[in-house]
């Protein structure tokens, strides 16, 4: 599990200290999907960057399997088990064939050739790139580039994946297909973390984590956020529109569910 | 009066083993006063598209007019110019003060101080940041949907004739999205504005046009509304429908009579909510 204990963070700055998180406490737990809503500055990423360890909490403490995040000696440890996706897969991808890229985390490592080869084609088929091995990443599209940067943190075989707007360079179908790779990491048993601005992203979560100002505003199951209309406009969210349709189908009578923000999900109700 | 691409075509790494063919041959017509949505999937060649159209690649054939005027190579002056706003631009603030960053541009457009500096002013107003609480403030302290508007004062400020927007809302909240959109709609009182954009949502509502690509190709032009009634046309661009538009597609499919289909919540509620006593 990791558990984030009163943490605290600030920024320094010339102009003195920013505060970024402020007594936050939450946890993720192994074969659980959090999603974390707010706004632009809310902390957001510096949570990301506080869960493993690229940085330390002003004040609180972060631990990762009973490791604290800030245990020198063990860094590597707390890294090996939290993999961190950012937003931009361009940014992420280093080698000229898929296959090498998925490749160089576990090589820098020190697995072996077997069961790298192993880890390399699980992680591959797991985010549905199994195929193009042989392709240079350039030539993929952004949603496919994107599913390349999970599966290099992957193959690293993660207890937990933090994702920071994974989706927010790709069209729907890139955006569904990442969604669609969380959803099967999390029936395996990783625990992850997907930082999004796209409320529909928060309907397939396990809790959903709001943070407003560096403080947690609401952790709890999406429905009852979805369903607090008043609580939703305390987060600075709102309902996507095919959300407002639903919400329009149950002022007619029909029993849409609160976390109806699929299409799909909003017929069937039908 | 026009922005016009006729028959152009840009191919990266021409030439190389490694050539990717990212317009194949472009003829579109932007007009002032109008709001031109381009959408297609990562890979289309939207971002390529705008940055031909600012002149700031030049077409391996065909050519980009600004009212019959060429644009003769990257360094080409003319007016009225074509002001691009980049994918998060507020990567590219630079100066001690926002006043100073958006006054940047006019300044190398050879105006005077006191005459970049009223542009500023005016730039600063029109994205809703006032002059005087931003102005002096340092661009690294704004919030990342500041920081965002911040940027496109930037290039507001220079008076571009057309406005060329990349993804003008990605990675932004909804406060933040929501106030781009109010900027996006402004400006088109004083210009032409094109944005490209994953999220169709956003702006199709607003659109006067929607220009879909596929493969470096023009599969749809045409009126908002005209995409919104033949939604098919999204799947033919390889893009996933809105999906407000999905859900009254699949509600067809499943033997719903709907006499037409809606971006707006509400209408489609109605018209679902009809359809259903029909069927009854």
């Amino acid at each position: 599990m990791i558990e984030f204990i009163d943490v605290e963070h600030e920024y320094r700055t010339a102009g003195g200290s920013v505060p970024a998180l402020r007594g936050v406490s939450t946890t993720l737990s192994p074969g659980e999907l959090v999603t974390v809503l707010g706004p632009n500055g809310s902390g957001k990423s510096t949570l990301a960057r506080l869960a493993n360890g690229l940085l330390h909490p002003s004040g609180g403490r972060v631990v990762v399997d009973a490791i604290d995040s800030t245990d020198a000696a063990r860094v590597w440890e707390v890294r090996s088990r939290v993999g961190l996706v950012f937003q931009n897969p361009d940014n992420q991808i280093v080698a000229t064939t898929v296959e090498e890229d998925v490749a160089f985390g576990p090589e820098n490592l020190g697995v072996d050739r077997e069961s790298m080869h192993e880890r390399v084609h699980d992680a591959l088929a797991t985010v549905g790139l199994s195929g193009l091995e042989q392709r240079e990443p350039h030539t993929l599209s952004g949603g496919q580039k994107q599913r390349l940067a999970i599966a290099g943190a992957l193959a690293l075989a993660p207890a937990y994946l933090v994702l920071d707007e994974p989706t927010a360079m790709l069209d729907l179908q890139g955006r569904a297909d990442v969604i669609d790779v969380l959803g099967r990491l999390r029936d395996a048993g990783t625990g992850i973390m997907h930082i999004t601005h796209h409320l529909a992203d928060a309907a397939a979560a396990d809790r959903v984590l709001v943070l407003v100002g560096g403080s947690v505003v609401y952790d709890g199951v999406p429905t009852t956020l979805f369903a607090d209309a008043q609580l939703m406009q305390q987060c600075g969210l709102t309902m996507p529109p095919v959300g407002r349709l639903a919400e329009e189908l149950r002022a007619a009578g029909v029993d849409v569910p609160a976390d109806a923000l699929t299409a799909e999900s909003v017929v069937t109700a039908l | 009066m026009s922005l016009a691409l006729s028959s152009v075509r840009y191919t990266y790494a021409a030439g190389t083993a490694f050539a990717t063919d990212a317009l194949a041959g472009i003829d579109l017509a932007f007009e002032p006063g109008e709001l031109a949505l381009v959408l297609g999937a990562t890979g289309s060649g939207k971002s390529t598209l705008l940055r031909v159209a600012a002149g700031l690649l030049t077409p391996l054939s065909g050519s980009v007019r600004i009212d019959g005027r060429s644009v003769d190579g990257p360094l080409a002056v003319v007016e009225p110019g074509v002001g691009l706003v980049f994918q998060s631009p507020e990567m590219q603030l630079f100066a001690e003060t926002v006043e100073a960053d958006v006054r940047f541009g006019p300044l190398n457009q050879g105006l005077t101080e006191d005459e970049a500096h009223h542009r500023a002013t005016r730039a600063l107003e029109a994205v809703g940041l006032g002059a005087g609480e931003f102005g002096s403030r340092s661009p690294f302290t704004l919030s990342g949907g500041e920081a965002r508007r911040a940027a496109i004062a930037g290039v507001l400020a220079m008076d571009p004739g057309y406005l060329l927007l990349d993804e003008p809302t990605a990675g932004l909240d909804v406060e933040g999205r929501e106030a781009v959109r109010e900027i996006v709609a402004a400006s088109r009182r004083r210009a032409g504005v094109v944005v490209v954009t994953h999220d169709a949502e956003e702006f199709l509502g607003s659109a006067d046009r929607v220009i879909l690509l596929s493969a470096g190709r023009v599969t749809f032009d045409g009126p908002a509304d005209e995409l919104v009634q033949s939604p098919e046309r999204f799947a033919e661009a390889g893009l996933k429908a809105p999906e407000i538009l999905r859900a009254q597609i699949l509600a067809r499919d499943a033997g719903l009579e709907l006499t037409r289909l809606s971006l707006d919540p509400a209408d489609a509620g109605l018209l679902i909510a009809t359809a259903r006593r029909g069927a009854r």
